[in-house]
């Protein structure tokens, strides 16, 4: 393995490393909401297929602007948005399987576009706070001197 | 109708204008997405005033609960950034310490949503979105800190004391996360902090998974239309004649002239 793929790898790592140890934690803890978790990773992942090519189903648009407008990836890009949207509705429609705690299929997908615009600010501040900090730390530094001078 | 013309339409504006301002290339359509954008962040903020009946404008209630706070931390760090060692546009030292205390003051407030009784409440219980935006936010900024810090390590150069600094920051949230699960707030307790950390978990990796999949999605449309393109035109191999004019061309311009 390359040097940079070993690097990427801890890189992953690192990422992943702190989320799993305290899912670890809270597992020692005991708590079974193994039905609700499934339930919201089932919307979480629908909604953001289907919110995701909405968004570049709109940015198809200026890819289409340096291709003398062409309308078939952006027929594709449409198809893709209808099948998310279409496949979204049909499995909140079936019963218990992906309903939480709101009465109406209209209800549940509302609340899951709520949850994904809320779930992106805390990505948003999340990356303020760690790039931010990385941008604090160096030039909290003062300035290395790359040559000696002879 | 008055939510989807109160919450929802802002909402899509919000959206569609933010997304239209970063990709536009026209400075008039970006300036016009900018516009649409705040006019969105505005109404949807005052949501909970306009539509107090829709269960969404929960999330514009939320969204004027943590606009101080953020602020706060998003112009300390600004402020401690810039006006640190950097060679263009420095910042004086009392900026510095405006950005620390800014940074200090925004955390303090974020925290005392959790463990104080500054908590967003919404018809007296807890903003159920506060419940998704908090532990989401603690679980990425612990990872995303962690990377940061060996990234610096392992990309950067004699890097060690910013990636022990981003280390702490990573612990330092990693530690709330974790009393949190332990200890009881004012008015969240440890088990529906568990309870909501763990559907964060679901959240993010559905999410991932989910965003991931559109973005294979659109690559394979683009793909599938670009390889049904013809192939671009290319030009005749050159003849004799013009290979021998283009050698006479190079030669009077190479060599110098003998003094």
């Amino acid at each position: 393995m390359s040097e940079v793929a070993k690097t990427w790898k801890v890189i992953v790592m690192a990422i992943s490393v702190p989320p799993l140890l305290l899912m670890i934690f809270a597992a020692i803890l005991g708590d079974d909401i193994s039905n609700q978790a499934f339930k919201r990773f089932g919307n979480a992942l629908i909604t953001g297929y289907t919110f995701s090519t909405g968004l570049l189903f709109i940015n198809m648009f200026f890819y289409a602007d340096s291709r003398q407008r062409p309308l078939a990836p952006l027929f594709g890009m449409l198809l893709a948005t209808i099948f998310g949207t279409l496949i979204t509705l049909w499995l909140l429609s079936q019963g218990d399987l992906l309903l939480e705690e709101n009465g109406s299929v209209r209800a549940q997908a509302l609340s899951n576009i709520v949850r994904i615009l809320v779930s992106s600010l805390a990505l948003v501040m999340a990356v303020v706070v760690s790039v931010g900090g990385v941008f604090v730390a160096i030039t909290s530094r003062p300035n290395r001197k790359l040559f000696e001078e002879e | 109708m008055q939510a989807a013309l109160w919450f929802w339409l802002p909402a899509i504006a919000l959206v569609v204008g933010t997304g239209t301002a970063l990709s536009s290339r026209s400075e008039t359509i970006k300036n016009l997405s900018k516009s649409i954008a705040i006019i969105g962040f505005i109404l949807v903020l005052f949501s909970p005033v306009t539509v107090p009946d829709s269960p969404s404008s929960a999330a514009g209630h939320l969204l004027g609960s943590i606009i101080g706070p953020c602020a706060l931390l998003i112009t300390g760090i600004y402020l401690l950034a810039f006006s640190g060692n950097v060679e263009v546009g420095k910042l004086s030292s009392t900026d510095r310490k405006i950005g620390s205390a800014c940074t200090f003051f925004g955390l303090i407030w974020l925290e005392g949503m959790h463990w104080w009784t500054w908590t967003p409440m919404l018809n007296g219980e807890v903003n159920p979105y506060w419940l998704v935006f908090w532990p989401t936010f603690l679980i990425l900024a612990t990872g995303l800190s962690s990377g940061a810090a060996f990234s610096l390590r392992y990309l950067g150069d004699s890097r060690e004391k910013e990636s022990n600094f981003m280390l702490v920051i990573s612990s330092l949230t990693f530690a709330l996360t974790v009393l949190g699960m332990m200890l009881d707030g004012p008015n969240i307790s440890s088990e529906i902090f568990r309870d909501h950390f763990w559907l964060a978990i679901s959240d993010i990796f559905g999410l991932g998974i989910g965003v991931g999949l559109s973005i294979l999605v659109f690559a394979l449309v683009i793909w599938i239309y670009e390889s049904s393109l013809p192939p671009a035109k290319s030009l005749d191999a050159p003849s004799q004649q013009e290979l021998e004019q283009a050698a006479s061309i190079i030669s009077n311009h190479i060599g110098g002239e003998q003094e």
